[in-house]
């Protein structure tokens, strides 16, 4: 989960196996610290997370959320209802792993992590808000719209 | 899934159209979930640092802190550490995936001459200069003469496989050859013709039908059809 989460987030398998490697160790490291009743995933992907920040963080980018990512009053973009769009399972399904990823990529960090968390690790949107910090609604948001922007890039 | 039927604060109203993309969005993506990672590199570098002393020492010191938890805790910090350490320690000897999208990387480079191939006039010679780069490199089954060939040893996740570029083909098609004990079949689609199982793959215009055939793992793969890459397989003979 680790090692993929990672590869999805960075699109490089270097940044990848690096951020997992941290990740990892640090797991290791503060395993006295892991709470009983806590799930795993959840404990791991936390830590990726902040893993990440860092990162982002002393590479000299600022970790934000760009606005786009939390409008509320989402206008869905034209490319849903087009005709390319009227078996979306099939259409979806034409599109390969790798070019899902690279869609990924279009996407606002926070939104990448939300699509990452709920609907590519499984998770639960009350995990994934807990561990993004933000409220279970904001997760929600980030992933509709997420999921339409993702589409777009598909298409793009 | 993970879509919203219900009317939330903070969340749109959803058309039914809207519910189907994305619930077919989160279908897709939850299939991400079962994309092959090479897992080699990390695997070395987790290795590594584990095996250093300094973090051995520091689990040490822990063990007596883990002494005063309760026995529960102490169990799940165990599976913790078997999960996060023991799987990464432990796994390097099992058989690698067969990574589309490594087999893509590898044919394109073959095509574009990013990676050397040694030009060839037959199978034999090809096995010959195969053995020469790797002494325990998988032998190449018997191709139809009709094609100029090329070939060389490359490595999929720290798995050795032989390729062999035919240029016979409208479009160029690459071979690759594992020993089936080291490659894992993904989980694509598969066809059976004449008794003997395929698996399908495209990635955009380019199509990949693989086989397992006694101890060996086959995969074709090039801008030709299905149908045509299967033909091919049918007449590679051991």
């Amino acid at each position: 989960m680790v090692a993929r989460t990672a590869l999805i987030l960075t699109h490089n398998q270097a940044e990848a196996d690096d951020l997992a490697q941290e990740t990892l160790i640090k797991a290791f490291k503060s395993l006295d610290r892991f709470r009983e009743g806590t799930d795993m995933r959840s404990w791991l992907a936390t830590i990726l997370r902040n893993t990440r920040i860092d990162r982002i963080r002393a590479a000299g980018a600022r970790f934000t959320v760009p606005l786009e990512a939390d409008v509320q009053d989402i206008s869905e973009p034209a490319v849903d209802n087009s005709a390319a769009w009227s078996n979306p399972q099939a259409m979806l399904d034409g599109f390969s792993d790798e070019q899902m990823i690279r869609a990924m990529q279009s996407l606002p960090e926070e939104m990448r992590w939300a699509l990452l968390l709920v609907d590519v690790e499984g998770l639960d949107q009350a995990d994934a808000a807990r561990i993004m910090g933000v409220p279970v609604g904001t997760v929600k948001s980030r992933i509709h719209r997420g999921r339409a922007m993702l589409r777009n890039a598909l298409l793009a | 899934m993970n879509s919203e039927n219900s009317q939330q604060p903070g969340v749109p109203d959803l058309s039914q159209q809207q519910v189907r993309l994305d619930e077919a969005t989160a279908d897709r993506l939850g299939k991400l979930r079962s994309m092959p990672i090479d897992l080699s590199g990390l695997q070395r570098a987790v290795r590594a640092q584990i095996a250093e002393a300094g973090v051995v020492q520091t689990r040490w010191r822990s063990f007596w802190a883990w002494q005063q938890r309760p026995m529960r805790a102490i169990a799940a910090s165990i599976i913790i550490f078997l999960a996060v350490a023991g799987a990464m320690l432990y796994s390097s000897g099992r058989p690698a995936i067969a990574s589309v999208a490594q087999i893509v990387q590898l044919h394109e480079d073959l095509v574009s001459g990013r990676v050397a191939a040694t030009s060839v006039q037959t199978i034999e010679e090809a096995n010959r200069v195969l053995a020469s780069e790797s002494s325990d490199a998988p032998s190449l089954p018997n191709v139809p003469d009709d094609h100029q060939m090329a070939c060389c040893m490359r490595t999929i996740q720290n798995k050795k496989v032989a390729c062999l570029l035919l240029k016979g083909e409208s479009e160029p098609v690459t071979l690759t050859v594992a020993n089936a004990a080291d490659m894992h079949m993904p989980a694509v689609p598969s066809v059976t013709h004449g008794g003997a199982i395929y698996y399908l793959q495209a990635v955009g215009s380019l199509n990949m039908v693989m086989e397992q055939r006694q101890d060996k793992w086959l995969c074709l793969i090039g801008r030709i059809s299905s149908d045509r890459l299967i033909a091919i397989a049918q007449g590679l003979h051991f």
